[in-house]
């Protein structure tokens, strides 16, 4: 199994060093440690006409050695205030992520299903009440005020960290 | 869940409510599955519940750390149910040595003298079966093994060889028109060739055993799931009008034929009848007192087959492989 994985992993690697100039909110997808495929990182870019504008976001990629066949394991490190986004794990309410992944899937064209999950969330499955809450009762000035707040807190200046 | 709440008694509650909620959509997502995983999820969500509930009571304290310890995260549901099913599904091999057909009789033993007369009938025209893995893949995982074994074991008829590996060859074709990105399919399409390519070279022991072994087996699974997908997307004008009202091609096979175990439709056996140009005949064994015979359904390519069709073994909610007595005098098995 964990020979195909390799294999697979390898050659995502090669087609997203080529394809980068096609992911604009997608600033980084790479394995952490050159030598283990099986653990990668992401950094999304908050969108221009959101409240995350500005913010950069590291998301943690593990996969596992019967992927694509199982869903990889993706949480957020940098703390995001969004509906579907566990605030103290980073945990991902995403059906793509869970009962409706498929083997289609790359990781690039699941980075890039999160980083829409940041502009269209979903506040009828919540990880996070609070912010699903607010935006249930329609107060989109209290969302994006929060949500700014949150990215200016965490998500800005990371790499000085 | 919501660590960042002040954990009094009141915002207490909405976080748990939420828990059970997810926990219940989750679960409810689950039973999209058919399939017999359902008792044990709903035992799942109501202990967590009832857990919750228990907690709330005589800790009201400091709450959050008790609702921590028994909250169970999307994932760890997901990975309990696969364990779940894994540990089921690994009573059984992925595909099973043929047995004779009396072993169906014996597990009717027991039940309803429709199952018994139509098994006996069933029997005059077909003498083995192969059991395929409940594993919601038995569908895909059935035709596979049934298409690579009636290649190999068609000694006589070399040119059936040569027709697989153009089938194959045209689903390649297909997948890149149906949009699939190359990246995700050609390692399945790689196994599935690959383990064709050896069939005039191999032995049905290595056959079975490839079919046994996950990796392969299930990238073949994959491969034979991917075709579906990708003719039925690339007949939508054909099938479109069958789904379920506002739902795109694209949601139906990316939920229902994409998926690992994800239980097969008519939709899907018509699909890779004509992405494969097979033909698969089906024997519906079902418990309907007014009839002694089983029913065949066939399904036929467009185009003309070049093997008699496969023959499958269907009870509701499962494939098995069947095998006709008339391949055998044909010479083709």
């Amino acid at each position: 199994m964990s020979t195909a994985v390799h294999r697979r992993m390898l050659k995502e690697y090669l087609a997203i060093q080529k394809n980068s100039a096609t992911r604009p909110h997608l600033e980084l997808l790479e394995p952490i440690q050159e030598d283990d495929l099986l653990h990668w990182q992401a950094i999304l870019l908050g969108t221009a006409d959101s409240g995350y504008e500005g913010g950069r976001f590291r998301l943690d990629i593990v996969i596992p050695t019967s992927y694509p066949i199982q869903p990889p394991t993706i949480r957020f490190l940098t703390t995001i205030c969004h509906p579907n986004v566990h605030f103290k794990t980073g945990e991902i309410c995403l059906d793509i992520l869970k009962s409706e992944w498929t083997p289609s899937w790359t990781l690039e064209s699941v980075c890039v299903a999160i980083s829409s999950l940041l502009t269209n969330p979903e506040p009828s499955s919540p990880l996070n009440c609070d912010a699903a809450n607010l935006l249930r009762c329609g107060d989109m000035a209290g969302y994006n005020s929060l949500v700014k707040m949150y990215t200016a807190l965490y998500a800005m200046d990371e790499d000085q960290e | 869940m919501h660590e960042h709440q002040e954990p009094t008694p009141e915002t207490f509650s909405t976080p748990v409510l939420s828990t059970t909620t997810a926990t219940a959509t989750a679960v409810a997502a689950e039973a999209a599955v058919p399939g017999a995983m359902l008792a044990t999820p709903a035992n799942e969500s109501t202990t967590a519940q009832s857990l919750s509930t228990a907690s709330q009571e005589p800790r009201q304290g400091e709450p959050t750390a008790q609702s921590n310890e028994i909250q169970l995260t999307d994932e760890q549901i997901l990975t309990q149910m696969q364990a779940i099913k894994d540990e089921e599904a690994n009573a059984h091999p992925l595909v099973d040595n043929s047995v004779d057909l009396t072993e169906l009789e014996k597990e009717y033993e027991n039940g309803s003298q429709a199952f018994k007369n139509k098994i006996k009938n069933l029997s005059d025209t077909h003498d083995r079966m192969r059991r395929s893995r409940g594993d919601g893949n038995c569908f895909y995982r059935a035709i596979a093994f049934a298409w690579f074994e009636r290649v190999m074991l068609a000694k006589t008829k070399p040119e059936l060889y040569t027709h697989a590996i153009k089938a194959m060859e045209e689903s390649k074709d297909l997948l890149l028109a149906a949009e699939f990105e190359p990246l995700a399919f050609e390692d399945f399409y790689a196994v599935t060739l690959e383990t064709l390519e050896s069939v005039p070279t191999s032995t049905p022991e290595a056959l079975l055993t490839a079919f046994q072994t996950d990796e392969i087996s299930n990238s073949i699974v994959m491969h034979f799931r991917l075709v579906a997908s990708a003719y039925l997307k690339t007949h939508q004008e054909d099938y479109a009008p069958f789904l379920e009202f506002g739902q795109t091609m694209d949601e139906y096979c990316s939920m229902h034929v994409e998926a690992m175990g994800r239980e097969s439709e008519e939709m899907m056996l018509i699909a890779l009848t004509k992405a494969m140009h097979i033909g698969i005949e089906v024997a519906y064994l079902s418990g309907n007192q007014s009839a002694d015979e089983v029913n065949f359904l066939p399904f036929s390519p467009d185009t003309e087959p070049y093997m008699p069709p496969l023959v499958l073994l269907y009870r509701p909610g499962h494939y098995d492989i069947l095998y006709r007595k008339s391949h055998c005098l044909e010479g083709v098995v």
